[in-house]
């Protein structure tokens, strides 16, 4: 460890501090850094390729041996009573059977794997499935699908052996409670949202390759994720003893691919006087098929009194939700945002009033003003439902925690030659956030090349497959990718330094060269005085103190509802998001916008649908499990807010998975301000939408 | 997808014995059919392909002596720019799908797509439409079902285009007859079993719809509310047309979809309309009327459609009303 001053803040806040920097990792950019690359806007490398269908995935890969499929459990919950395997084994072209599951296996969720066939071709595979489809027999049972089942006296057991999640407890309920009783105001409400899938553009894929004894079996899952598609392959190469590709279908991808859990919050608070909240008691209910995941934490942002947050996490008979972005806080997000919204309306304040009153967070003051000023929120109605006409239009907004600095252990392997330049590369696939774009202007900033001079492969095979999170792809990567150019650096200045007998120091690596007292080498015949040593691994290290180790942001929306169809228009959302350093402001606007897209898109759409009766999968494609569209898409105003950090030798912090989070209350309290309405589930669909304006409308206007 | 044989005829007669044999289905664009095959849920043995067929008046659309006729393998993309047929209909197409879709639909098969339920479109629910005794939309997942006609299935038809043709008073032309399109669908109850959702038999093949002289000079207007602003199938879609004559309605014809296993008429509103001036207070008794006996499912996740289909046909009336002076 070596302790670093350095300058840390945002353009109009800065202030120094010691960072204890871990041995190995270069100094962080701070505040005052001048970078040449790192900052500088780029194209995305691989935009091109992408756009034009070049771009090569893991389900495109040519030169397979043998084609999987995977069957997966139509109903839930199920007992298998029948499989013969041998049925699928004799059909046409059939190499390989795999089976998941066993007679006499109870299965919990629709789209659980039961089994894999691989065949000489991709339809001879999806033939064979079909015949295995219809010999194996389940016995079928009564699920609960929905936490509102969970609590019906005679709910199904969900977990083996009566076992029950045990849940979370937060905070010192009694004190919250008796602070909210004894405040002179109190509210309360109750939020619901529904689970949601995580799929990827592409369902999952895996190519992979029998071995030795050794070496069992390579997996590559490029371009995509490939969890359940890599066991399938994995196992039918073995069989096999040749290589095999496995693809899910799309159902099965949006079954097994992870999503959201389901929610149910009841939100009650005691209001002071002034319109401080004195007290918050939250009790939940979160349920994520048989997987546990986490709710909400304790909000970091505001003052929000004596607070206290009980939940229970129920198993269901539903697909399980796994790690996306902010998987255990959208909803937690969504409640807290508009139920804030709902104060301020009781209480006769401004909603960013009333946020300013509880927050002094120099970094959210700063992303606040900035979001208010570019919505114009000096227009906004102070009463809700203001507007006249059929169409109203309406402005809300909502904050966001989370995301963070990276990971320790993320890996990234350069590779310096003297034909070929630099070489990056990592084990994992690229999430979407243009790693190869971003990491190579970090290498290429710390060895003064040009970031086109240095070539990037993601998922290639034998690297570490286990990506810290994708979630913070960048946070983890980069930092990894700074400390191998760093590493690689300075054995470039040792090599040049004992070649020309001047000290280290002097050497300087700039524009393409190597060079020190008027003496210069071109980068890759400076390389070649490396030898055999020009191969570096980096890693990525645990956090350092950090100005702020967990992201900031808020967003804005404006929407139109007609208030007699429930047709809604969402017209423009402003994000402000902090980012940490921006490595490359283009990628980072895209990111963001892409983020509101989803967030967006989980507000208003998506929902994974489960039969209450059968435990079937019925949202199984992307005509019933619906995802915004471009036509869906407003005005999206994306300011990544650079904020100088020194978490991480860049400091860089996690994008994308905090501006998931808040589109949906901004949207729901901009709802709220056009109409009056307020829409406390998710997804604010049409239905839903549909049934409260024509509840609104019978109820007349409210008295004021 | 299961293995099938592949026909391409180029007479209209090659396609009628193609289609004949058992275990075929007829293709078109494909957009229904192949996503019904990749699922799993339509296994056909001989697949028979229209779009090799050597007959240009199945892709035109041109005037007749009696209307205006459109071919089947017209694609939505054509409809929604001709300018021969009513605005209503090309914005019914114009509206269908992504432009994509629209390039490859055609009208032929946006007319027999299967509905939309999403029992029937996945392979392990065997319902009432796939042979089953059961439906599991009646105490299961409904929030896109029909809101009329619900026993004993309501998958709502899916065409947006049906309703505004049903509207237009068109007539649906086959390889062997000319059926009225109200008399097109067949309702679940009707079918022999639940698979067939239209009266053709098997081969007989949808060659054109004309939409007839009379019904090129009416007032007309289309609104739809779907989840989506693209890609999306309308869950109510309103389709009026209107004789005004001295200011007074002496014909009203309307039809929606999304509400029934069949596109419906609106025969309640249309009463309701015939013989007066069209007031916002009219409009608002005929669309309530149109909805009044609407029979949601007995959880009412889909009864929002009433509402939702008044509001939408309220408004349909006073456009079409109002619009009698636009350019078709």
């Amino acid at each position: 460890m070596t302790k670093t001053k350095t300058k840390v803040g945002f353009r109009g806040f800065t202030k120094p501090i010691d960072v204890e920097v871990p041995a190995g990792d270069p100094a962080p950019w701070d505040a005052d850094a001048r970078l040449r690359v790192v900052g500088a806007r780029a194209a995305r490398r691989e935009a091109r390729a992408k756009v034009a269908a070049a771009a090569r995935f893991a389900a495109d890969r040519a030169g397979a041996a043998l084609f999987a499929r995977v069957l997966v459990a139509p109903f839930a919950p199920v007992v298998v009573t029948a499989l013969d395997a041998r049925v699928v084994a004799r059909a046409p072209g059939v190499r390989a059977v795999h089976a998941f599951k066993k007679i006499g296996d109870e299965i919990s969720f629709a789209g659980d794997p039961i089994l894999a066939v691989a065949a000489d071709t991709d339809e001879q595979a999806e033939e064979a499935l079909l015949l295995a489809a219809a010999a194996i027999k389940y016995e079928r049972r009564q699920p609960a699908t929905t936490i509102n089942d969970t609590r019906r006296p005679d709910a199904p057991q969900v977990l083996p052996d009566g076992a029950r999640r045990r849940g979370q407890r937060e905070g010192d309920a009694v004190a919250a409670r008796t602070a909210v009783e004894e405040a002179p105001a109190f509210l309360e409400a109750i939020y619901e949202t529904w689970p949601q899938a995580a799929g990827w553009a592409e369902p999952q894929a895996a190519h992979a390759t029998p071995g030795g004894a050794i070496a069992p079996v390579e997996v590559t899952a490029r371009g995509t994720g490939g969890g359940d598609a890599a066991a399938a392959a994995a196992a039918l190469a073995r069989i096999a003893g040749k290589p095999v590709l496995a693809r899910l279908s799309r159902a099965a991808d949006l079954a097994l691919g992870g999503g959201r859990p389901a929610s149910l919050h009841h939100l009650r608070a005691g209001i002071a006087k002034d319109g401080a909240i004195a007290g918050l008691v939250v009790e939940g209910w979160v349920s994520a098929g048989t997987v546990e995941v986490a709710g909400p934490a304790a909000p970091p942002l505001y003052d929000l009194g004596k607070y206290a947050r009980e939940e229970r996490h129920p198993a269901t008979h539903a697909p399980p939700a796994t790690p996306a972005s902010g998987p255990g806080t959208l909803h937690g997000v969504f409640a807290l945002e508009s139920f804030l919204d709902e104060c301020a309306h009781a209480v006769g304040v401004d909603p960013l009033a009333l946020r300013r009153k509880l927050c002094k967070d120099e970094l959210c003051l700063a992303e606040w003003e900035l979001g208010a000023r570019l919505i114009g929120w000096d227009r906004r109605a102070r009463d809700p439902g203001a507007g006249s006409g059929v169409r109203k239009r309406g402005l809300g907004m909502a904050s966001t925690w989370g995301g963070g600095l990276g990971q320790p252990g993320a890996e990234v392997v350069l590779v310096a030659d003297a034909a070929r330049g630099v070489r990056l590369s990592i084990g994992a696939p690229d999430a979407g956030v243009g790693l190869p774009t971003q990491l190579a202007a970090i290498v290429a900033e710390e060895l003064g090349l040009a970031p086109e001079a240095i070539e990037f492969d993601a998922g290639v095979p034998r690297q570490p497959v286990e990506l810290p999170d994708h979630r913070l792809a960048l946070a983890s990567f980069g930092p990894a990718a700074r400390q191998a150019a760093y590493v690689l650096g300075g054995r470039l200045r040792e090599a040049a330094a004992r070649r020309w007998g001047v000290m280290v120091d002097e050497v300087r690596l700039d524009g393409g060269r190597v060079a020190a007292r008027g003496q210069s080498l071109a980068f890759g015949e400076a390389c070649a005085l490396l030898g055999g040593d020009a191969t570096v691994t980096g890693r990525s290290s645990a956090p350092y103190a950090a100005f702020h180790g967990k992201t900031r942001g808020c967003q804005f929306a404006e929407v139109e509802v007609d208030i007699e169809t429930g047709e809604l228009r969402v017209i423009k959302i402003v994000a402000v998001q902090d980012a940490g350093r921006v490595v490359n402001p283009t990628l980072a606007e895209t990111q963001l916008a892409g983020q509101v897209m989803e967030g967006l898109s989980r507000a208003l759409f998506e929902q994974r649908v489960i039969d209450r009766h059968t435990g079937g999968h019925l949202s199984g494609d992307l005509l019933s499990y619906r995802i915004a569209g471009p036509m869906d898409a407003p005005e999206i105003v994306a300011i990544p807010f650079d904020v100088a950090n020194a978490g991480n030798s860049v400091g860089v912090l996690g994008l994308g998975d905090a501006a998931v989070l808040p589109t949906a209350a901004a949207i729901g309290n901009a709802i709220f301000n056009a109409t009056g309405i307020r829409m406390r589930t998710l997804p604010m669909a049409r239905d839903r939408l549909a049934r409260a304006v024509a509840v609104a409308r019978r109820a007349g206007p409210r008295p004021s | 997808m299961k293995s099938f044989d592949y026909r391409r005829p180029a007479t209209i007669d090659e396609a009628r014995r193609a289609a004949e044999a058992p275990g075929a289905a007829i293709k078109a664009g494909g957009i229904d059919l192949l996503d019904l095959m990749k699922e799993g849920v339509a296994r056909p043995d001989v697949l028979v392909n229209l779009l090799a067929l050597r007959e240009p008046w199945w892709r035109a659309v041109g005037a007749t002596d009696d209307g205006v006729r459109v071919g089947a393998l017209v694609t939505l993309a054509e409809l929604a720019d001709a300018p021969a047929v009513p605005a209503m209909l090309r914005a019914a197409a114009g509206a269908i799908g992504t432009p994509a879709v629209r390039n490859v639909a055609t009208v032929g098969g946006n007319l027999l797509q299967r509905p939309r339920c999403w029992y029937l479109r996945e392979r392990d629910h065997v319902c009432f439409k796939k042979g089953g005794r059961e439906c599991f939309a009646r105490f299961g997942e409904q929030r896109a079902h029909a809101i009329f006609d619900v026993q004993p299935c309501p998958a709502p038809n899916a065409s947006s285009l049906a309703p505004v043709l049903l509207a237009l008073d068109a007539r649906a032309f086959t390889d062997r007859r000319t059926l009225p399109m109200e008399r097109l669908y067949l309702r679940p109850h009707e079918g022999p079993g639940g698979a067939r959702d239209h009266v053709l038999s098997p081969g007989e093949i949808l060659t054109a719809v004309e939409i007839p002289a009379g019904a090129l000079g009416r007032a007309g207007a289309y609104r739809e509310a779907r989840d989506r602003a693209a890609i999306d199938f309308p869950l109510v879609s309103a389709a009026v047309s209107l004789q005004l004559v001295d200011g007074k309605v002496a014909d009203a014809r309307i039809g929606l979809g999304g509400v029934a296993p069949i596109p419906r008429r609106a025969e309640e509103a249309e009463e309701e309309l015939r013989g007066k001036a069209v007031t916002p207070e009219l409009a608002g008794r005929a669309a309530r009327a149109a909805f009044a006996r609407a029979t949601p499912l007995p959880l009412g996740d889909n009864a929002y459609k009433a509402t939702l289909g008044e509001a939408l046909l309220r408004r349909a009336v006073m456009e079409a009303a109002a619009g009698l002076a636009a350019p078709r």
